[in-house]
């Protein structure tokens, strides 16, 4: 008897299961939605597309422009690198006397003077020294520090006055040059002059 | 800005699927703004993917639409999973004993928050079952399942949702 009844009762929620699954799923849209949809899908789409070909476009260029300037900054320092004197370490010196490769390798053209000439007595050797400075054209290794903190690069002016120092260096060495031709010697005949008439001689005092 | 003209297919497919898109949505997020905010969304993508080789696309679509309403869902943080205790709600509830006793909101509110607690699996398998429009097959296919793992899942739910009317309405349910 039980059962019987049993049955009906789970027949009857069931059917109640159904309907009330079906009500609950069963919604029904604001009229339009077609409507809406298209008007966005029509709205958005091109805007959509353009965004990314901008997005790429930006992508490509901001990588272009990151490129170059890497490239610019890692040859700039290259150069300031190579550019940098070397006046900390003293075997790191550039001695002004020592002929570079072009010098060893170009003839001098600089104009001999004659022997008679006193001004031009410095040997074509010695031209070739002062006009053409000593250049580091390969890079070094930069060199130890000997003190903390490191001491500052010399400025221009201070190269261009080490230069200046250099070159009176070489005045001095081409002074004393074996090579230069001997000065004349100049002989300074006695002054004499002759006392003027009425004149008492000089061993009388004056009066 | 100006409006262009959607393609002729996705034209087509909207005005052919978009009453069973939203009610997958509503369905699963319960609110006919986000159910509609679903709606547009789904015809965004399936516009950007294009239809070139898509065989079914009434499943592709609802997979689409169920993907989206889960994710919306999450999204907003619905408390489903909380505990339903039937002593609370024992006596709110009253199952019409004939079909044409129309069920109550108060009724449906209480059967939303009994299956919001059923495991994620019987819950998404009752819930597109429920659809008039869906048939066992294809939520399989939404869903990435075989019919007859649908068929038990829908089963189960059933019988979990009928025990808990029956502690809150006070009827006996055998099988």
């Amino acid at each position: 008897m039980g059962a019987e009844n049993r049955r009906p009762e789970s027949e009857n929620l069931d059917r109640w299961l159904d309907r009330a699954l079906r009500e609950r799923a069963n919604a029904e849209p604001q009229s339009g939605l077609e409507e809406r949809v298209l008007a966005r899908l029509a709205m958005r789409s091109p805007k959509q597309q353009f965004a990314w070909w901008q997005v790429w476009a930006a992508a490509t260029a901001i990588f272009v422009i990151a490129l170059t300037l890497s490239l610019s900054y890692l040859r700039r320092h290259d150069q300031v690198v190579n550019e940098q004197p070397h006046s900390v370490s003293p075997e790191h010196k550039i001695a002004p006397n020592q002929p570079t490769m072009e010098q060893r390798q170009a003839p001098t053209q600089a104009p001999v003077a004659s022997g008679r000439d006193a001004t031009c007595c410095v040997s074509t050797e010695m031209v070739a020294k002062r006009t053409l400075p000593a250049v580091h054209t390969q890079p070094e290794p930069l060199p130890k520090l000997a003190s903390f903190p490191a001491p500052h690069p010399e400025t221009r002016q201070e190269r261009l006055l080490a230069q200046l120092a250099g070159q009176s260096d070489i005045v001095e060495v081409a002074s004393t040059s074996t090579n230069s031709a001997p000065l004349k010697e100049l002989s300074i005949p006695e002054l004499r002059v002759d006392p003027m008439e009425g004149t008492p001689p000089d061993n009388t005092p004056l009066e | 800005m100006t409006a262009n003209a959607v393609a002729p297919e996705i034209e087509a497919l909207v005005r052919e699927h978009s009453r069973l898109v939203f009610r997958i949505a509503y369905s699963v997020v319960r609110n006919h703004a986000d159910a509609e905010d679903v709606v547009q969304e789904v015809f965004l993508r399936v516009a950007k993917h294009g239809v070139a080789g898509i065989a079914d696309a009434k499943a592709w679509i609802s997979r689409i639409a169920w993907r989206a309403s889960v994710d919306r869902n999450r999204q907003f943080d619905r408390k489903n999973q909380e505990e339903f205790d039937e002593r609370v709600h024992a006596g709110h509830i009253h199952l019409p004993g004939t079909e044409q006793e129309a069920i109550s909101r108060e009724t449906l509110t209480l059967l939303d928050r009994m299956i919001a607690t059923l495991p994620k699996k019987e819950r998404d398998a009752l819930l597109l079952i429920s659809l008039e429009e869906m048939s066992s097959t294809e939520a399989a296919k939404v869903l990435g399942t075989t019919e007859t793992s649908i068929r038990g899942r829908v089963f189960r739910a059933r019988q979990k949702l009928a025990e808990k009317l029956q502690k809150v309405a006070g009827t006996k349910y055998g099988r």
